[in-house]
């Protein structure tokens, strides 16, 4: 694995712990509202966001051992 | 009404018949003795086809019908649930994904079933993972189905009953499945992905402006009721999205590319790696696309129709409330959903069972005698399910998660090394218990402060990574003396 992919997958794993942590999951807590949104919904939406462009630039990174790709 | 539903029926009838002749030309070009042809349609889907395949199996039905049921019950906190999971499985998509595309088609296997018998020499091993495929989404099939047909016969204008309803859908799976295998269904994916993602950013706008806009949305739940309020953060007003039951949906579901097999074949059908790798962000954006419009939906319905039954709200916000066309290309949308996960799962069971056949010359059409068996099961446990099969299915991502270190240790491990059963047996356990826990014994829910699913699959991981150490030290031993 290169280091960018350590890189990568050490970073999935700490927005995933972030995800559950209070930062995001606070009981009880909406403030502070963004977009018009309460805090577990906007936050919840930047991870997933995060994540989405966190998985496109790893398929940047990882190299494929296709022979030939007619594609 | 009617006629909508006559003009939308009709179309989409034409594009399923078109695609499955389509695919069964392609099939007849390729050796019919040829596993690979029928179980993975020739192993070479696009990476357009790969997005909308693998997202409308993912996301059928509930999308529409669970997805903002699910918001309007339990709030925000279900964007955790759904949007950063389903998100989150992509990037296992990638990294595992990969591994599992490269070593199935170097090693020419077309179900998780064989790869299974062949990496601990034993066909217990693919048994157990049959079980639990088995028990877990029979059931969920089962209750899709009941879901579905139970809802079109109150909301459709052609008045047939639930069970008539079920065995008009699961006949049009039979007949496309049968005529244009995998390739069929992969088509008939892509034109109910398009459907759903079209419908759901309808229905939304309209919502939204029904509610006078998002903020004017999020406002009124803050003044209209206590209820309302604590939809705005977790855990939500049945106390459900709590940290433990939010992290262990994300393990079943980020599992759920491995477990799955209905999934799993989809990995391994896709032209090239170059095209899995371009697959997998192309389906974190299409959740997101999704499951953004699914939420504003379940949250106008929580203003609107917090009181109402489950069916009511799907009726009101899905049909009644849209515009004639637009209720009628829901409901044509709802069908093609339910249709959509159903066959996809029913395929996979017949090609994971056919392992019982593989010596068999005839395996394509031994195999979709199988599928026909497991469309009869399910329809049977549609029509005469139970409270027990509800609760099967409820859990069927937890159930099938279970099956994921016994999978990922065969992946993982060396080529030669030859792995023995303790994995494998540790999984029967588990999944022996968590049916005890489900049914026969629900007043155990915790073992150790944990519940009983996340306390399973992190047992089965320790020993999943002990069996990893001991079986490649053993095969680094055997080496040294060869």
């Amino acid at each position: 694995m290169k280091k960018i992919q350590i890189l990568l997958v050490v970073l999935f794993l700490l927005i995933t712990a972030a995800t559950f942590s209070p930062l995001v999951i606070p009981q009880g807590v909406t403030e502070p509202w963004l977009f018009s949104m309460p805090r577990t919904l906007w936050s919840g939406i930047l991870i997933s966001i995060l994540l989405a462009i966190l998985t496109l630039v790893a398929a940047f990174t990882i190299k494929t051992e296709d022979k030939k790709d007619s594609e | 009404m009617m006629t909508w539903l006559v003009i939308f029926g009709a179309i989409y009838l034409l594009f399923l018949s078109f695609t499955s002749y389509l695919a069964n030309r392609e099939n007849n070009m390729a050796d019919p003795q040829d596993p690979k042809a029928f179980a993975i349609g020739g192993g070479n889907i696009n990476m357009f086809l790969g997005v909308l395949t693998y997202s409308a199996t993912l996301f059928s039905t509930f999308t529409l019908m669970g997805m903002p049921n699910f918001f309007r019950t339990h709030g925000v906190g279900a964007w955790i649930f759904l949007g950063v999971t389903d998100v989150a499985m992509t990037f296992i998509v990638l990294f595992i994904g990969l591994k599992i595309h490269k070593t199935f088609k170097k090693e020419k296997f077309y179900s998780v079933g064989t790869f299974l018998r062949h990496k601990y020499n034993s066909k217990y091993a693919a048994y157990i993972f049959l079980l639990g495929i088995f028990v877990f989404l029979v059931p969920y099939m089962a209750i899709q189905i009941k879901g579905i047909s139970s809802f079109l016969e109150v909301a459709a204008p052609i008045k047939l009953s639930e069970v008539y309803w079920s065995i008009v859908m699961l006949s049009i799976i039979l007949t496309y499945s049968s005529v244009g295998g995998f390739k069929a269904i992969v088509y008939s994916d892509a034109i109910q992905g398009t459907i759903l993602l079209f419908v759901v950013w309808i229905i939304c706008y309209n919502c939204l402006d029904f509610a006078g806009g998002l903020s004017n949305m999020f406002q009124t739940l803050k003044t209209q009721s206590p209820q309302s309020v604590k939809l705005l953060s977790t855990p939500g007003p049945k106390n459900l999205l709590n940290f433990q039951f939010l992290f262990a949906s994300f393990i079943a579901i980020i599992a759920m590319p491995i477990t799955q097999p209905q999934l799993t074949t989809r990995l391994i059908a896709m032209k090239s790696e170059k095209t899995l790798k371009k697959m997998a962000p192309s389906v974190a954006f299409f959740a997101i696309a999704v499951i953004l419009p699914a939420t504003f939906i379940g949250m106008y319905g929580a203003i609107k129709f917090a009181d109402s039954t489950t069916q009511e709200f799907w009726f009101q916000v899905l049909i009644q409330e849209q515009p004639v066309a637009l209720g009628a290309l829901a409901l044509i949308g709802l069908i093609a959903a339910a249709m959509s996960t159903t066959d996809s799962q029913l395929f996979a069971l017949g090609n994971e069972a056919s392992i019982f056949l593989e010596k068999d010359r005839n395996v394509q059409s031994k195999t979709k005698l199988l599928i026909l068996l497991f469309t009869l099961t399910s329809l049977l446990f549609s029509i005469f399910s139970d409270n027990g099969l509800v609760q099967l299915a409820r859990v069927s991502f937890s159930g099938t998660a279970l099956l994921a270190p016994m999978i990922l240790l065969s992946i993982y491990s060396k080529e030669k090394t030859s792995l023995n059963l303790l994995t494998p047996l540790f999984t029967l356990a588990s999944l022996l218990f968590f049916i005890y826990t489900t049914f026969l014994n629900t007043q155990i829910k915790t073992i150790l402060s944990i519940r009983v699913d996340l306390f399973l699959f992190m047992a089965l991981s320790i020993v999943a990574i002990i069996n990893f150490f001991t079986a490649n030290k053993a095969y680094q031993g055997v080496k040294l003396n060869d």
